[in-house]
This record gives structure tokens, C-alpha cells and sequence, in this order.
């Protein structure tokens, strides 16, 4: 188990410091600021509705940015150490080749949060400027939309395993993200079709449903996103066949 | 180059327990309407594809509600001859006056079919939905239309009690007891949601029933918590009225 | 196997196959190559582009796999963790984070290896201390020369103490005075009792370290050459590479 995870905590903490001082981060999070203290206008326009406003172009905006930066950050993980060849000062190390590939999705993940974080501290302190409380509903939407991007940014990790560009491997994560939120109506288009039903079938079963995490959606109404106890094993399974996957690709290939 | 493929059959075994799970997740539906009743307006299909895609459905319909109020807030084109044969209000230049007699009349073709955009993204937008149905009912004097709305707001969020409460009020607003219309508003404009626009129409409806301490509580939750600034300075006129009155 | 060798070849031989249109070209790098090193000597590996010796080196550290015959680092299979353990490796222009100390940047590869963090740090001072990296320990490694670069290299292969160091053209892009210091860090690890391969262009670098030189070409070994051979011809080694390779 130690020799499993160690090498995986060492290089997700390494991976983590990488992203965290990348600029790209940076730039990120001032993007992130700017585009939240303008929303101020939203609200502005939205007169009476200035809280639902500036929560709603908030957690959407804090989604995005997020949703750039995962697939940014998953699609470049490994092929930079690629194209630097500090791979080979990993591989010619006794670090099992799936303890690396973990160590890499776990500092996505942990980036991801720090990011979502970072603007939620920055939305909130907007919010409370004006008048207004961030709140439990609030809070949980933020933990679901963070459990969307890890699943993003693992199935982006997956293709850049074996797409032939950064840029490919991004492309693909943006199709799948609103391929996945569009899986409840391939379903019900997949059952109200005749003859093409079937191949929408096949599509709604091999994409995520990203509805069971947008709770920021439906802030006001119960039932509006997957229970925790639900969500969370979702997650987990896409997480791991991500994982499994990219080290099936990753454990025979040469550098 | 592709990897080999026995390497590729090993990986897409670990995806089994996900793609076993995703068939338990499809009879999930969000509590929102289908993408397919999402009626396009302004030619605006990118946007709702949009919306979806990025699971912001929410975002938007705040948006179009924004939009739905600048549109009702900004005078009509004289150039409209429907317009132009509809207002009784009209200053020497030909324009449509919206702030005497004739404020918030006016034709608005797109009012009803913009209020509905909103509706189809987020049906339980409670203030855009009664703000539309209110605006219609009451200003414009298109009940039929604010039934239409609210009908289907219903329809989409049914266990919404503020829309079967201003539907049964609209109702009431054929008849002439003005106290049971204010009798079913009331709960709704004790919401702290409530838009403006239907608390002052309650306080109007509240002073036409003779129940002048009603309307004197509305006017001055209008008065002290209103963010738009006209109905709030015509809130304080009104309970200055009322209370000179009673004196 | 012979007890006395850090690396064995035996019938070695690695085919690489490039994708082209609807098929994939193979490439054949290494070609039956039979051959050991003995420990603590300083083995050079002499060739044109092309002729096989990254590819060898690849095979030692245990980032290729032979396609037939068998590789053994230290009596084991170089994709063994114990073996990797025991190397080093420093490829060709090696690159680390640019925003990092050095000391950063060792630490990380020394807990890689296996070292914990008490090991680690003095094991960073102390590899820094021989590579000359100590008075620039304060800089960010996007300041750093070329022959810094060339250093931290040599010093993350050398961190964790191992028995086996294999140098991918160690001196390339150095200027003189970084060469020279190169050439003696290479022969001081000899003397510290670790087995060393590098592989040059540089027919007269390795005419100054190395105890003995295999000449490739085209994947193959041509000649092996002790240094007693080419301090006696007159030409030295660059006159037996080209008889070799022509």
C-alpha cells in the first residue's frame, strides 16, 4: 500500500506546486476576479433579483474557469514531461508508472479546489459587500461543480494518453462536458426515437450525466441534483475507470 | 500510434462499473422543462444551446429576465402604428408617454413570448414569472395572456403555490370583490421575492376594498425596501395620502 | 552473468515502429548487441546519430524494453525498482522547472528514489557541494547557464547515491572550462568506486576519461576498444573510429 502511494503523494505534491505556480493559474484567478466584481452590473440590472443575479453569474462563472483550467491542466499533465523529457527523470526512478498517473489526477483535483476556492472567497466577499450572505445551497454547489470537474479533468487526462496533441485532448474535453450535460435529453431522445434510438442509447450510456451535479442549476428546488450519497459513487466509478484506463495505455508505453 | 489492443480491451474494463451505473442514472431528470419546449426568441438558439451545454440554464434565465424588464422599461417606437393607435397618452412630438396616466401601458408584442423564454429555462424563476403575469394582468390588461403564463408555469412547477395564488387572483379580477383578489395576493407579496410591480398592484387593490391598513403596511415595505426608485417615491406619496386621510 | 558486470547485454536488440499511413515502419536501433560493462569502469559509447547509443542507454535506465535478447542492470532487470534504485540517469539537455531552487527541484527526485526527507536534504547539500551548484543555490533555474543546467543534471543522477551513472552526452553545449569540469567530475565518480556510461561525440573527451569505448554503428557494435589501444596508435581513437565505422 506504502509503495503504492507514496511515490503518488510525492509527485501529486510536486504537480500541485507546478500547477499552482504555473501562470496560467494565475492568470486564471485574475480573470476569475475581474469577471466577478463586473458582474456587479448584473445585479445592478437585475434590481430586486441582484442576489439571485450575482450567485448565478458567480457559480457559473466559478464553473468555467475552473472548466478551462482542468482541461488545460489534465490535458497537459503528462505530455509536458513528455515533450521536456523530465519523464525520464521519473521513469529511470522506481516510480511505479500507476502511483505516477495518480499523483497527476490527484494534484488536477487538488488544483481544481484551490481555484474554486480561491473565487469562491473572492465571490463571497462580493456578496457580503452587498449585502447579501453566501449560504448552505451555495456552498453545495460549489462541492458538486468541483465533483464535475474532477470527472472532466480525469477523462481529459484519459485522452491525452493516447490523443497526438494538448489541443486535441482539449477540444475532446469540451465536447464531452456539454455532451454530458446534455445526457438526460439523449436519453429521452434515445427513447423517443424509432430506429436511430439505439445509437443515442449507446451515447447517453458512455458519456457522464453532469445534470446529477448541477445542483448550481436548480438552487431553489429540492431534488434538483443527485443526493450526496449517490453523487459521490458516480464520481468515484468514472474516476477510477479513467484512471484504469489511462495506466492500460500508459504501463507498456515507451518515451 | 495506437496502443495495442489488449491494452486497450484492459483499460475499457475499468470503465464497466461507470457505464453499469450511468443506465441507474438515466431515469434522472432535472426538475426543468426538456430542451426541446425551449422556444426560440431573437433568433437566440446559440444562446439556449448555451445555456444547456454549460449547465447554466439559471444564468440565462436571470439574463432574459434582465432583458424582459429593459424591454418593458424602454418607451415603444413611435414608428409602431399599433402603438402609436393604442395609447391615449401622447406628448406634442408623437411620443408614447410612460410615466402619467398611460405608464406601463402599451403594446409590447414581445412581452409575452420573452416572459415565456424565461420560463422554459427555469420555471421556478418565482419573480420573473410573477412579474410577467402581473405586468400582463394588471398594466396591460391581458389577463387571458397572464393566465397563459402562469398556466404553464404550473404546468412545469406545479407545486409553486405563489402562481395558483395570483392565477385565482387574476381570475378574481373579472369580478368586482377587489378584497378576494388582495385576500389570495397577500401570502404572495409577503414573499420577500415578491416584485415590486404586484406588491403595489395589492396596496392599489387593498385601497379599492377599503382596507386602508393593508394598503398602508405594502406601501411602506415598498416605501422602505423597493430598489427601484420611482415606485418607492410613489409609495411614500401614497402613505402620505393615507394618512392624511386618516386624520 | 558475470558477477563482476554492472550491465550485461546479450543479443540485444530494439525495434522501434514509427506510425506511417494505415501501417507502422519498423526501425531497427540496436542489432544483436552483445556486450558488459564492468563496474567501477568508465565505459564510452562512440557513434554517429542514428547509431544506437541513446537507445542503449534507454535500455540500462530502464525506459525501453528490449525486443529480443535481454538487458541485466546490477543482476536485475533495469525495470526493476531495486535496480532503478541504483542508477542514475542524466538524458541529453535535461530540463527542470523553471521557477525552482535547485534544491527544490533535487529534493523532489532524491524522495523519487526513495529517500525520505531527513536522508534527502543533506544528501542535496552534499551533491550540490560536488557539482560546483552550492553558490547558486539561491537562484530560480530559469537564471541558470547551460553548463548549470548540464550540472543539476549530473546531480539529480547522483543524488540518491547510485552505483550506476549513465550520462547522455554529458559535455554537450559546455564550453571549455565547463567541459574540463565536467571530465573531472566523471573520473572523480570512478573513483568513489561507481560504474559510469556516457556516450559523446566528443571523440576526444572520451579519449580522456574513458577506460574503454564501444564503437556503433547503424545499431550494431563495430569495435571495442581499450584505452591502452588508442594511447598507442598513433591518431589515437579517432583514427580507429574511422576504420571502424568506414
Amino acid at each position: 500500500m506504502k509503495a503504492f502511494f507514496s511515490p503518488a503523494l510525492r509527485v501529486a505534491s510536486h504537480s500541485l506546486r507546478l500547477h499552482l505556480r504555473d501562470r496560467f493559474f494565475g492568470l486564471f484567478l485574475l480573470f476569475s476576479l475581474l469577471l466577478i466584481y463586473s458582474s456587479l452590473l448584473v445585479g445592478v440590472m437585475a434590481v430586486y433579483q441582484e442576489r439571485r443575479a450575482l450567485v448565478d453569474f458567480g457559480l457559473a462563472l466559478m464553473e468555467l474557469m475552473g472548466l478551462a483550467f482542468c482541461v488545460y491542466a489534465s490535458a497537459t499533465a503528462v505530455s509536458s514531461e513528455v515533450e521536456t523529457k523530465t519523464i525520464y527523470l521519473v521513469f529511470s526512478r522506481p516510480v511505479p508508472r500507476h502511483s505516477y498517473l495518480l499523483g497527476k489526477m490527484l494534484a488536477v483535483f487538488g488544483a481544481a479546489a484551490v481555484l474554486l476556492a480561491a473565487t469562491a472567497l473572492m465571490h463571497s466577499s462580493l456578496l457580503l459587500l452587498r449585502g447579501h450572505a453566501p449560504d448552505g445551497p451555495y456552498f453545495a454547489a460549489l462541492a458538486y461543480s468541483w465533483l464535475k470537474l474532477t470527472i472532466i479533468s480525469s477523462l481529459v487526462f484519459t485522452v491525452s494518453m493516447f490523443s497526438t496533441s494538448s489541443l486535441s485532448s482539449m477540444v475532446i474535453g469540451f465536447i464531452l462536458w456539454m455532451l454530458g450535460h446534455f445526457a438526460p435529453e439523449t436519453v429521452l431522445m434515445a427513447a423517443q426515437a424509432a430506429g436511430e434510438g439505439s445509437l443515442l442509447e449507446l451515447l447517453a450510456r458512455l458519456i457522464p450525466n453532469f445534470q446529477l451535479f448541477n445542483f448550481k442549476d436548480a438552487l431553489d428546488v429540492r431534488g434538483a441534483a443527485a443526493p450526496p450519497l449517490a453523487a459521490l459513487p458516480y464520481a468515484a466509478a468514472w474516476w477510477t475507470g479513467s484512471y484504469g484506463f489511462a495506466w492500460a495505455l500508459l504501463r507498456r508505453k515507451e518515451f | 500510434m495506437l496502443p495495442p489492443a489488449k491494452d486497450l480491451a484492459a483499460g475499457l474494463l475499468f470503465f464497466l462499473p461507470a457505464l453499469a451505473l450511468n443506465p441507474l442514472a438515466a431515469p434522472y431528470r432535472p426538475p426543468l422543462p426538456p430542451v426541446g419546449e425551449i422556444e426560440e426568441v431573437r433568433r437566440g438558439a446559440a444562446e439556449d444551446a448555451a445555456a444547456v451545454s454549460f449547465g447554466a440554464r439559471r444564468l440565462f434565465a436571470d439574463l432574459w429576465f434582465i432583458r424582459l424588464m429593459q424591454y418593458y422599461g424602454t418607451r415603444e417606437s413611435v414608428h409602431d402604428e399599433r402603438a402609436r393607435e393604442h395609447h391615449a397618452h401622447h406628448h406634442a412630438d408623437g411620443s408614447v408617454c410612460h410615466h402619467g396616466a398611460g405608464w406601463e401601458k402599451g403594446l409590447y408584442p414581445e412581452f409575452v413570448p420573452l416572459s415565456l423564454h424565461v420560463l422554459h429555462l427555469d420555471p421556478y424563476f418565482h419573480s420573473a414569472v410573477l412579474y410577467s403575469a402581473a405586468s400582463l394582468a394588471y398594466n396591460l390588461d391581458r389577463p387571458a395572456e397572464a393566465r397563459k403564463v402562469l398556466e404553464l408555469a404550473i404546468e412545469r412547477a406545479p407545486r409553486e403555490w405563489r402562481y395558483h395564488s395570483l392565477l385565482a387572483a387574476v381570475g378574481y379580477s373579472g369580478e368586482t370583490d377587489p378584497a378576494e383578489i388582495v385576500r389570495l395576493l397577500l401570502p404572495v407579496v409577503r414573499q420577500p421575492d415578491c416584485p415590486t410591480m404586484l406588491k403595489n398592484q395589492t396596496a392599489f387593490l387593498s385601497k379599492r376594498a377599503g382596507d386602508y391598513a393593508t394598503a398602508a403596511g405594502i406601501y411602506r415595505d415598498i416605501a422602505e425596501n423597493a430598489p427601484e426608485r420611482e415606485y418607492a417615491e410613489r409609495a411614500r406619496r401614497e402613505l402620505e395620502k393615507l394618512e392624511t386621510e386618516a386624520r | 552473468m558475470n558477477r563482476a558486470a554492472a550491465v550485461e547485454f546479450e543479443r540485444t536488440g530494439k525495434t522501434y515502429y514509427l506510425p506511417r499511413l494505415g501501417r507502422s515502419q519498423p526501425l531497427e536501433a540496436v542489432k544483436d548487441v552483445s556486450f558488459g560493462i564492468r563496474r567501477g569502469e568508465i565505459l564510452g559509447l562512440l557513434g554517429l546519430n542514428g547509431a544506437g547509443k541513446t537507445t542503449l542507454m534507454k535500455l540500462m535506465a530502464g525506459l525501453l524494453s528490449p525486443t529480443s535478447g535481454s538487458v541485466r542492470v546490477l543482476g536485475s532487470d533495469p525495470r526493476d525498482p531495486e535496480s532503478r534504485r541504483r542508477t542514475g540517469f542524466l538524458p541529453e539537455l535535461p530540463y527542470f522547472y523553471p521557477r525552482y531552487r535547485p534544491a527544490e527541484a533535487l529534493a523532489y527526485y532524491a524522495s523519487l528514489s526513495g529517500m525520505d526527507r531527513a536522508a534527502a536534504a543533506p544528501a542535496v547539500s552534499s551533491v550540490m557541494e560536488k557539482v560546483g551548484l552550492a553558490p547558486h543555490a539561491a537562484k530560480r533555474i530559469s537564471e541558470f547557464s547551460k553548463g548549470m543546467m548540464q550540472r543539476l543534471g549530473l546531480a539529480q543522477a547522483l543524488v540518491h547515491g547510485p552505483d550506476l551513472v549513465i550520462l547522455d552526452e554529458p559535455a554537450s553545449g559546455l564550453d571549455p572550462i565547463a567541459i574540463h569540469d565536467m571530465r573531472v567530475l566523471i573520473t572523480g565518480l570512478r573513483e568513489e568506486g561507481r560504474t559510469v556510461v556516457l556516450s559523446s561525440h566528443s571523440i576526444s573527451e572520451l579519449e580522456k576519461v574513458a577506460d574503454r569505448v564501444i564503437m556503433l554503428s547503424r545499431g550494431s557494435v563495430v569495435s571495442c576498444v581499450e584505452s591502452g589501444a588508442w594511447r598507442g596508435t598513433e591518431g589515437g581513437l579517432e583514427k580507429l573510429f574511422m576504420e571502424a565505422v568506414r
